[in-house]
């Protein structure tokens, strides 16, 4: 009987410290992913203008846009940002033939907002949010971060 | 025998032409009668289609194209021709309700945009009826889709006038209010208020209380103008129930 009290309790103790351990490396996992941020040259205006020249230029595309600053301004808010969905169809169908379900990562969302009266530019690397897909989906994504830093470079201080 | 044929035309002649008059009374209120139910189903189209969009069913720019357009159309049309064919008691009665829909609109618009300001609504209503009816989300509201929004902001306060003046008739502040405040109840239960992520009545929105009220007050401020103008201009007009009433009886004598 006392052997069976102590075993379940070692087994109990294991579980909590295992649990603890998962749950420290799924924070440190998602603590390790911050978006890449630029603070941009130029005004508001000047670098959303700038990114859709950038993207055309880096042999991407800009496949939507999303002007959160307006859409919020419904609400009764009023801020400066504004999201774009940047892709190539060819990278898009090397990735998609490769693994349909990268459509939650692709295309690569780089969001334009302004604080403090600074304007910024930010993104995920594509790299940073293919880590679970296979090598040819990775490949895909460490080309997509050269070319985000490539745009990005025109646009940074 | 001509005698006889001379007199009984000259009992029967005024019998018959009393006769035909009844039934030319009859035929003009059945017509009437058709052209208020018509009236009403067209005007509830309008205010149909937002719930309708918001709950999944259809994109609100697709409606807007295949029903809304051809309703207000419709309305119109309708008007002209209850004028054209001698109806002019039923064109009044619907061109009455459009107009004073719009005014009660301004009352209603008064009181909420009062409301966005401090904060009572999760949104600005026209604009966002706007950019979902030009299928511009994303885009965010400009010049032509607030004029979109507002325009069928207004014509769906249109529409509740011409239900609430072939409904109620002459009607009255306080059967506006009701019938207005009933159309308020309406709104915060349907999918719309579930789509803002506010949930049913806007409980949901801070302390649960500023959304009702401010679309209550707003739907006060709208019954009791489109009641208060219906009186003056409907002044004879009689509620849809006597005259289905009326319709009905005449037509069992």
């Amino acid at each position: 009987m006392k052997t069976t009290t102590l075993k379940l309790s070692t087994v109990l103790i294991v579980l909590v410290f295992m649990t603890g351990i998962l749950g420290f490396s799924s924070e440190a996992r998602a603590q390790s992913v911050e978006p890449t941020t630029i603070e941009s040259s130029k005004d508001f205006e000047g670098t959303i203008d700038a990114i859709k020249k950038a993207v055309s230029e880096g042999g991407m595309m800009v496949l939507s846009e999303l002007n959160q600053g307006k859409i919020l301004s419904m609400t009764g808010l009023q801020i400066k940002a504004h999201s774009f969905f940047i892709g190539n169809p060819q990278v898009g169908k090397k990735a998609f033939s490769a693994n349909p379900s990268v459509g939650v990562v692709i295309p690569v969302r780089v969001n334009v907002y302004q604080k403090d009266g600074s304007t910024y530019v930010n993104y995920f690397k594509p790299s940073d949010l293919m880590v679970s897909y296979g090598q040819d989906v990775k490949m895909i994504g460490k080309k997509l971060d050269v070319k985000l830093a490539g745009m990005m470079k025109m646009l940074s201080k | 025998m001509s005698k006889l044929k001379n007199a009984l035309c000259c009992i029967l002649q005024p019998h018959l032409s009393v006769h035909y008059s009844i039934i030319n009374v009859m035929e003009r209120k059945k017509t009437q009668l058709g052209i208020f139910l018509i009236a009403l189903l067209l005007a509830g189209v309008a205010p149909i289609l937002f719930p309708v969009a918001q709950a999944g069913i259809a994109s609100l720019s697709d409606l807007a194209v295949q029903f809304l357009i051809p309703s207000v159309i419709l309305v119109v049309a309708l008007i002209i021709l209850a004028y054209a064919s001698g109806h002019k008691e039923a064109g009044k009665q619907i061109s009455n309700g459009l107009l004073a829909g719009m005014i009660g609109t301004i009352g209603l618009e008064i009181v909420r945009i009062t409301g966005f300001k401090l904060g009572g609504m999760p949104g600005d209503m026209p604009k966002l009826l706007g950019v979902l009816l030009l299928d511009q989300f994303a885009q965010g509201p400009d010049l032509f889709s607030n004029v979109a929004g507002w325009s069928y902001h207004f014509w769906n306060g249109a529409a509740f006038g011409i239900i609430f003046s072939v409904l109620a008739g002459k009607g009255g502040i306080k059967p506006g209010i009701l019938f207005d405040v009933l159309v308020g109840i309406g709104f915060m239960v349907s999918p719309v208020t579930r789509a803002l992520g506010i949930g049913m009545f806007g409980l949901q929105f801070k302390d649960g209380y500023q959304f009702i009220l401010t679309v209550t007050l707003a739907h006060i401020a709208f019954g009791s103008i489109l009641g208060w103008i219906l009186l003056r201009l409907n002044r004879n007009a009689p509620n849809i129930l006597i005259r289905l009433k009326k319709s009905f009886s005449e037509r069992t004598v």
